[in-house]
């Protein structure tokens, strides 16, 4: 399928690809199908698949934060149909600013998704003792800090 | 907007499977519990107006010096290591 991306143009997408989000992201909830595409060696982006200008930079929290942890209730497991741990990864998405290194991410809500059905969700914990928007920790991570 | 009056340990049904009852009222907070189906998120609206609000700000275009910047980081944990 054809797919307008914000940073990448045009692209061909192996449908395959695709990962459905039944209820979008909180603000964007008419995006349902994204796709997660490689944006450097640390971030990657989740473009949508119905708009080009919706998209998002994410990471990988573990990277900034060895203990991160996140347990997700037996609802969104349900939702997600998650049957094996090693089947769900997940994101979180950075407000970046300029310059860069003063960007954050959101580390309270992060994305999950279920890599094996390629389905995926927001999930907003009622509590975490992460922030929405925790400092990126960019310097330690390319040793330049 | 529906109004409704409701005393304590009175409730609501909304549909067929969720109940929302009133547990506990203690000067100008309300205690709800609430029975819904797993499918049903159910979240205190401010925290999704932060999330919502966040996404919003996340979305916005990068211009090209940012992109280059952020496709330049590597991941370098010998080095941090090192550094340390």
């Amino acid at each position: 399928m054809q797919i307008k991306t914000r940073y990448f143009g045009e692209q061909d997408i192996d449908e395959a690809e695709v990962i459905t989000f039944p209820n979008g992201l909180p603000g964007f909830d008419d995006d349902l199908r994204f796709v997660l595409q490689p944006f450097g060696d640390v971030f990657s982006i989740l473009q949508s698949a119905d708009h080009a200008d919706v998209c998002f930079v994410v990471t990988n929290p573990f990277l900034f934060f060895k203990n991160y942890s996140v347990e997700l209730p037996d609802t969104l497991v349900t939702q997600l149909g998650v049957s094996r741990r090693e089947d769900v990864a997940v994101l979180v998405i950075v407000t970046v600013h300029t310059p860069f290194a003063e960007s954050t991410a959101n580390f309270n809500a992060p994305v999950v998704i279920n890599t094996l059905k390629r389905v995926g969700c927001q999930y907003i914990p009622d509590r975490s003792q992460y922030s929405v928007r925790e400092p990126l920790a960019i310097g330690a991570l390319t040793g330049k800090a | 907007m529906l109004v409704l009056s409701r005393k304590l340990g009175e409730s609501i049904r909304i549909g067929e499977q969720i109940e929302v009852k009133i547990v506990g009222i203690e000067g100008d907070q309300v205690k709800l519990g609430i029975s819904a189906p797993r499918a049903v998120t159910i979240l205190r609206k401010e925290i999704y107006e932060d999330i919502q609000r966040e996404n919003s700000q996340a979305a916005a275009a990068l211009n090209s010096e940012l992109i280059t910047a952020i496709q330049s980081i590597k991941r370098n944990v010998a080095k941090k290591q090192h550094d340390k």
